[in-house]
């Protein structure tokens, strides 16, 4: 699975050409899809090539208030870390909170095992997702919050393994948005763990990615039973 | 001459500023974390596409080695939460001009806001992003 896009070679001018016809509207109501409506600006953002400001100029317009607003507040949650990030600088790789899991941060391992950094994991979704991780240094959002929900709630490692992974591949990798979110994940920077099932993916993944159910087991099971399964504590 | 340091975070000099852009690839200056030769890469990539000039060591030694030959009268970047650069920032302005252009955020007055969670912060913003 390859993104639409190119990040890797997308430029300052490319962009603006594609912002001209982005519809935030369709953006709201697509964007948890893996072929969504998505900007693909999280590489020229972080690197400072467009600014947020200027495409939040842009879009206004051409569109409503009403209209944009999701795709708004997407680019407020980038200023959300970096305001927190410029206040709190030691809480980049330190837990803003305790886990909200029914464990300590001593229960989770400190290092990514060999499975997950071969892509080779008991989960066929997984393993796509981190093979598109590595190959393109570019992954959806919602990609993202599985794996991490993955790394840290399914194979019980701690988030900071996680995020200096992400760091390492993604051409946008970006400290603030990328560890609070890992955090947010974790539920240490949340109220609530963020986890997923197999039907979750399946819903936002299929027209992108061929899914295998029985190779996917591991993640297979209603919410409740999931929850049971990963927080028994709670 | 007037200096534009590009970072990662700064690849992109604003358009109506004049200077002699400049990236320091600098090892001293990625302690936390690794980058993957992709990654690299990529940010040679950007700053080819704003012709500038890219170098490879320390940072400070770099300018200096450049100020002796061609005085620097004023460095201009961009500034960050980021430990590491506000230090380099602090050493590069005992000896330097230095202009810091402020951290970029989708408000324009005020946005760096206490709050702990997404919501408190997106209405503090809302009033001025609204229209």
């Amino acid at each position: 699975m390859q993104p639409v896009i190119d990040v890797s070679s997308f430029t300052r001018s490319q962009a603006l050409e594609y912002l001209n016809n982005f519809n935030p509207a369709l953006y709201a109501k697509t964007r948890n899809y893996l072929n969504g409506h998505i900007s693909y600006l999280s590489a020229l953002i972080k690197h400072g090539i467009v600014q947020n400001r200027e495409v939040y100029d842009l879009i206004r317009n051409k569109f409503s208030f009403a209209e944009s607003e999701k795709f708004f507040q997407e680019l407020a949650w980038r200023d959300f870390w970096r305001s927190y990030a410029h206040q709190h600088p030691q809480s980049l790789w330190q837990d803003v909170e305790d886990y909200k899991t029914g464990f300590q941060a001593s229960d989770y391992a400190q290092e990514l095992p060999e499975d997950i950094q071969q892509s080779q994991t008991p989960t066929q979704v997984i393993n796509i997702f981190l093979n598109q991780l590595r190959n393109t240094g570019y992954l959806h959002n919602h990609a993202r919050m599985y794996l991490a929900a993955y790394i840290v709630h399914f194979r019980k490692i701690k988030w900071q393994a996680g995020a200096r992974w992400f760091m390492y591949y993604l051409l946008d990798g970006d400290l603030a948005s990328n560890n609070f979110s890992w955090q947010w994940v974790a539920s240490t920077f949340a109220q609530k763990p963020y986890f997923f099932n197999l039907e979750n993916v399946q819903k936002y993944c299929s027209q992108s990615i061929s899914i295998i159910p029985e190779e996917n087991k591991e993640i297979d099971g209603s919410y409740e039973e999931i929850s049971a399964r990963l927080f028994p504590n709670l | 001459m007037r200096l534009v340091l590009l970072y990662d975070e700064f690849m992109c000099p604003p358009e109506n500023l004049e200077g002699k852009s400049i990236y320091i690839v600098d090892p001293n200056l990625q302690q936390d974390y690794e980058v993957s030769p992709k990654v690299l890469e990529y940010r040679h990539f950007l700053a080819k596409e704003v012709g500038a000039e890219i170098h490879q060591g320390d940072t400070f030694q770099i300018l200096e080695t450049i100020h002796k030959i061609n005085p620097i009268s004023e460095i201009i970047t961009k500034s960050t939460f980021r430990t590491e650069y506000k230090q380099l920032f602090e050493k590069l302005q005992q000896t330097y001009q230095l202009e810091l252009l402020p951290d970029y955020f989708l408000s324009t007055e005020n946005p760096i806001l206490p709050a702990k969670r997404f919501f408190q912060y997106w209405n503090k913003i809302l009033k001025q992003l609204k229209y």
